[in-house]
């Protein structure tokens, strides 16, 4: 009895060491659009809150923005507290900016939602409720202010209210906007309002369509207005592309990548759209799509976009191929309450949590390491090194598609067409797997190319053998 | 061994001479309702032996949404559904055919289907994505001599002309549909019996 009892506390103790103990499950989707098991990619590392950065800055409330700087200081708009508070990647604190001098008066900030930091590390605020952005240089002191757009500029009604701020290597600002649907705010160095910069489907669903077509223009006056949903979260890659995230329900882009001239230029060459969640129930817990509220550019055309609704961040390469999903919603490390920002340092990754007042750093496992780092060699067109990194990817995770296939294509460039045939059938190419089997066809042919002629022409030649047979056979028996 | 001969005879015989062929199956009692069950059974196994062992360059459905179960399930049903409104609709319209003679020219029609899908399947190893165009076009040209078969079948049972044959068709689509909606409203209708039964029986054992 002693022993069982032993036995059991043993078994109870040990098992939950056992088991990972990351909160959450990852997966990616299939060659059908199916969710498949993987393993984690991404485990968190920690969470922190302003205590931890330093006991007097009593704790956040209500931070709406993050950002990382070259140097991997990390910015955290504050903004129920108006202050922005700035620390180091080993949490310690190097300013926290409240107020300001303008032209020599005290200035404070009301609510700043956004904050963003050049290459020349000013750092751009978007104090919302003050209506302006700010630009302040790393001691806090004063440099430029932008008021919007001139007065009766757009209209008489127009109001202000600066969200997001992101601004590429010439000075220009890109802004998300409060109640405006035209697109992201865009402004020249000096802060002049020079138009309106990428838009948002709208979709009509039929039968939205049909009520418009019937009803009178009295009615049509009173209904709610097919309108864009907003932006909700903004990032410059190093190319100055800036990428977008929007709430768009309907047949819109989720994730927009926009060049220059304002046109999304996002690729994806899967059959999987750019959605977070590709499938979910449409009632019930967890339901619904996800809602992007946040994306950030990892350098290498990866990105990855958080999902406000279930807590999860879903990392895309620059093919549109899912790479990892990871993250969940709860109170424990590692899931969200309110996910409102995200930013990278280096290979870690930060959620900014509105509701918790906490950041969580996620640090990548093996196979994150891994994947981050072939889809970076295939990226600088370093295929060889790649292939050696999607081997070991598949030792981890033999289920991951874009490693199977990239092992495969590598194999057939090799001249290795069985083993490629293998990896490529594994991977559901079928266009590379026909050539793979083609040139392995043509291989065999060739090989034994004696066997299959003597084959061929001794079938032909059976017909006339017996003929012969048959001939010679009459002649001698009657002789 | 020379039952198994004549039972592969007449199958045979029929995709090379539809009309005279049928004709012997229903005036000459060389038809067999047991020939007819193997060749629906081939017809199944060959149809499940194509989405399961055919190449990725023309089949790449996923494996988990195959039930060999299911799929015989659903095909003997339409097929019994079809010979069942056939038989209605003909039986109207001064049809000759027995419902025994209707099922059993349907089942000789997949004699063409059997005969292509297992070694296509097979060749479909040997195809590239381009070269399965010829998988394809096998399939279909037995898919089209198969409805011809019914079709020819449907003519030589009943005796009747072609145009007659043709409209029949379409009647016997429509029949179809009516003992579907009239079996789902069956089913309906029954389940509220039983629910209300369930009721009287709940509100009298709590009473």
């Amino acid at each position: 009895m002693k022993k069982f009892v032993l036995f059991c506390l043993i078994f109870i103790f040990a098992f939950p060491l056992s088991v990972n103990a990351v909160p959450y499950r990852g997966f990616t989707y299939n060659y059908w659009g199916g969710p498949i098991p993987a393993p984690v990619a991404y485990v968190p590392l920690s969470h922190v809150n302003a205590s931890d950065i330093c006991a007097s800055l009593g704790s956040f409330n209500m931070p709406q923005d993050l950002h990382v700087d070259i140097n991997g200081n990390i910015y955290i708009a504050d903004t129920s507290n108006h202050r922005i508070v700035i620390f180091d990647r080993h949490l310690e604190l190097i300013n926290v900016i409240d107020s300001f001098y303008m032209h020599g008066a005290l200035q404070t900030f009301n609510f700043p939602r956004g904050v963003f930091v050049t290459r020349d590390l000013d750092i751009y605020i978007a104090d919302t409720e003050n209506r302006r952005i700010v630009t302040l240089d790393q001691q806090g002191n004063f440099l430029r202010v932008n008021n919007g757009p001139e007065f009766g500029e757009i209209d008489d009604h127009f109001q202000f209210f600066p969200l997001k701020i992101t601004v590429d290597n010439a000075g220009r600002q890109f802004v998300i906007v409060r109640g405006v649907f035209e697109g992201i705010m865009r402004f020249d160095p000096r802060g002049n309002f020079t138009g309106y910069f990428g838009t948002i489907q709208v979709s009509v669903s039929a039968i939205d369509w049909f009520w418009r077509l019937i009803s009178t223009a009295e009615q049509r006056a009173r209904q709610q207005l097919f309108i864009p949903t907003e932006f909700t979260g903004m990032d410059i890659d190093e190319y100055g592309f800036v990428f977008t995230t929007n709430l768009a329900t309907g047949a819109g882009a989720k994730v927009q990548r926009l060049n220059p001239a304002g046109e999304d230029v996002l690729h994806n060459f899967t059959d999987i759209e750019i959605v977070g969640s590709a499938n979910y129930s449409a009632l019930g817990q967890f339901s619904g799509p996800s809602q992007f509220i946040d994306i950030v550019a990892r350098g290498n055309g990866m990105y990855t976009a958080l999902d406000r609704n279930r807590g999860r961040l879903y990392t895309y390469d620059r093919e549109g191929n899912l790479l990892y999903v990871f993250g969940g919603t709860g109170n424990v490390l590692g899931m969200q309450r309110i996910p409102t920002a995200l930013a990278v340092l280096d290979d870690t990754i930060l959620v900014l949590d509105a509701l918790r007042g906490e950041i969580t750093f996620y640090e990548p496992t093996e196979l994150g390491w891994l994947i981050n780092e072939a889809v970076a060699l295939l990226y600088d067109g370093d295929v060889t090194r790649a292939v050696e990194m999607w081997h070991r990817v598949l030792e981890i995770d033999a289920n991951f598609r874009l490693a199977l296939v990239g092992v495969g294509r590598a194999y057939l460039a090799a001249g290795e067409n069985r083993l490629a045939m293998n990896y490529l059938r594994r991977g559901i190419d079928v266009e590379y797997f026909s050539i793979a089997f083609r040139r392995h066809r043509t291989e065999l042919m060739r090989d034994n190319f004696y066997l299959i002629f003597f084959a061929v022409v001794g079938l032909a030649f059976i017909k006339p053998a017996v003929w012969v047979v048959k001939k010679v056979r009459k002649k001698v028996r009657p002789a | 061994m020379k039952k198994l001969k004549e039972q592969i005879a007449l199958p045979l015989y029929i995709m090379r001479h539809p009309f005279d062929g049928f004709y012997r199956m229903k005036h000459m009692n060389e038809g067999k309702m047991s020939t007819a069950f193997i060749l629906f059974f081939l017809f199944w196994i060959s149809f499940v032996f194509m989405q399961q062992y055919g190449s990725i360059t023309v089949s790449t459905s996923h494996p988990q949404m195959h039930n060999s179960i299911r799929d015989g399930a659903s095909i003997f049903a339409i097929l019994v559904l079809w010979s069942l409104s056939n038989w209605a609709v003909t039986s109207l319209t001064d049809g000759e055919g027995k419902f025994k003679e209707i099922f059993m020219g349907n089942c000789y029609a997949f004699t063409p289907l059997i005969l292509t899908l297992l070694p296509m399947t097979l060749a479909s190893h040997l195809m590239t994505d381009t070269e399965s165009a010829f998988f394809f076009i096998v399939i279909t040209a037995a898919v089209i001599y198969f409805i011809f078969l019914a079709y020819v079948a449907m003519v030589s049972v009943q005796n009747y002309g072609a145009g007659k044959a043709l409209g029949t068709i379409f009647l016997t689509i429509f029949a179809m549909l009516i003992i579907v909606f009239l079996g789902t409203v069956l089913m309906v209708l029954l389940q509220q019996m039983y629910n209300f039964a369930v009721n009287i029986y709940t509100e009298l054992a709590f009473r």
